[in-house]
């Protein structure tokens, strides 16, 4: 197992350098946690050519959920990359959604498409929450690993009920070896824990969990979600949007 | 058009000062020193370009040479915006008294007009060159037939629906009915590729008020574009045509 972590941290070092290549991807990826207050959001459009300049504002909107409204906020474009810039900092414990839009078609203008996938509304968090939000058996065998919205230093108190087979166990996560999916220097990136089931769980089973308060940390949950067989770069990449992640990592190996 | 007839009969005759008989894209290439205001709109739902072009052309015996600036103003989904487009120069000489044959080169000299009216190398940013022949014969006294070829090679920044480097080929074809001596009609029919409008018929009626002035009126039917020929992603469909205006100056 610890070789498999090790495989994993070497995946997560690895995808800083994959989006350099031709994918596209947006952050935060849905869900995440922990966004810093002054960072913009970001959709990489890799291999859709925009001219210089050219007005985009409308591609991306943000809501705040918490209160309501509209987030005021400017749409820049370099080279590929769009990003919005909310007028002032992003306000602390707040939940955000976000939609990235394909661009208005003009006739007679630029015929700007957004690549397959990158369409969509996502949600984000300033806030110190944590979310579980997938779980997967296809990461390390016989264990369930949890995509978890922000990294975490501490150790976490899963209780977790598992559906299929009726019963309940509570685990004490520690942190491992394995390096959280930190994706950009700024960004916080994801966590990762994975517990031993006593069951041998499938994909398709369904558990409900929660994260027991600890710390300054408050009881978080409950989740109920599906067990996928799909490793996390996966997932994540799914909630990244990400068009070649996968494939650039294995490259970057 | 019966009272243009009886104008021309009673007022004396003008003949204008190196102005000759041209179409839309057969161009004047050959006409005598002057300067040529040029104004194209797109009309119609897919509208909303227009272009306005001024034109200086000097002449001395066979030899011509003309410089155009384009510039366009156009929708974004931002609202409005315009810019210079492409500058094009040309040289031309006059082999026979019937063709002419030239030179043309454009060059971006805008901050991007990123659209198009009905050639791909007016206003989208880019550079290129091709070599020309137009040929003008009156086929009776009424009649003028024209044509013009050209062939050559176009860059441009490749944003759909835009390739970047290309070929490109014209091929027009047009009839010019004079209507008294003061004024005509030319049809003219023009393929190009590649280009965003492939195929384009056009109509313009012309006036010679005074001697040295000439004034067209007309319109462009971008027939390639209805039936789905334009490499843009519009669907097919009549959803556009364009006004031209043009005054012509010849000293």
């Amino acid at each position: 197992m610890r070789a498999q972590l090790l495989l994993l941290a070497i995946l997560i070092g690895c995808a800083d350098a994959s989006e350099s290549g031709d994918a596209s991807w947006i952050a935060p990826f849905d869900g995440q946690t922990a966004f810093s207050p002054d960072q913009d959001l970001v959709v990489s459009m890799r291999g859709v050519a925009v001219p210089d300049d050219y007005p985009l504002n409308d591609l991306i909107q943000v809501m705040d959920l918490l209160d309501g409204g509209r987030v005021p906020g400017e749409v820049t474009l370099t080279g590929d990359t769009v990003r919005f810039s909310p007028d002032a900092p992003w306000e602390s414990d707040r939940r955000c959604g976000w939609t990235v839009y394909d661009p208005l078609e003009i006739a007679h203008g630029p015929e700007v498409h957004l690549p397959d996938g990158t369409e969509g509304t996502a949600v984000f968090e300033v806030s110190d929450n944590i979310h579980v939000l997938d779980a997967t058996v296809g990461e390390v065998d016989g264990s369930v690993c949890l995509l978890l919205s922000r990294p975490s230093e501490d150790a976490l108190e899963l209780d977790v009920w598992v559906q299929a087979a009726e019963y309940s166990l509570t685990a004490e996560v520690q942190p491992d070896s394995r390096e959280d999916y930190a994706l950009a220097d700024t960004d916080a990136g994801a966590g990762v824990r994975c517990f031993e089931s006593p069951e041998a769980l499938a994909a398709g089973d369904a558990i409900r969990l929660q994260i027991a308060g600890t710390g300054d940390l408050f009881t978080q949950g409950p989740w109920r979600l599906e067990l996928s067989e799909a490793p996390i770069v996966e997932l994540l990449a799914a909630r990244r949007r990400a068009s070649l992640i996968p494939s650039a990592w294995e490259a970057g190996l | 058009m019966n009272r243009l007839v009886l104008l021309a009969c009673v007022l004396p005759t003008v003949a204008s000062a190196g102005s000759v008989i041209s179409g839309h894209q057969i161009a004047d290439i050959d006409a005598g020193t002057g300067v040529t205001v040029a104004q194209e709109f797109v009309v119609g739902s897919d509208g909303g370009t227009t272009l306005t072009a001024a034109q200086l052309r000097w002449a001395r015996e066979d030899l011509h040479l003309g410089v155009r600036i384009p510039y366009g103003a156009y929708r974004t989904p931002q609202g409005r915006d315009g810019s210079l487009g492409n500058l094009q120069i040309g040289g031309y000489y006059t082999v026979i008294p019937t063709v002419t044959v030239g030179l043309e080169v454009h060059a971006n000299i805008g901050e991007g007009a990123w659209s198009w009216t009905n050639a791909s190398s007016d206003l989208w940013p880019g550079a290129g060159a091709r070599a020309v022949t137009q040929y003008r014969s009156e086929a009776s006294g009424s009649l003028t037939w024209l044509a013009r070829g050209a062939l050559g090679v176009a860059s441009a920044r490749a944003v759909d629906p835009f390739p970047g480097t290309r070929l490109q080929f014209e091929a027009a074809g047009g009839l010019d009915t004079a209507i008294g001596d003061m004024a005509g009609f030319t049809t003219e029919l023009s393929l190009r590729g590649w280009d965003t409008s492939p195929i384009d018929l056009a109509g313009l009626f012309r006036v010679d008020p005074i001697d040295g002035l000439r004034v067209r009126g007309g319109l462009l039917l971008p027939v390639g574009t209805w039936v789905g020929l334009s490499p843009s992603q519009r669907p097919a469909g009549a959803r556009e045509a364009t006004l031209m205006l043009d005054v012509a100056a010849y000293f």
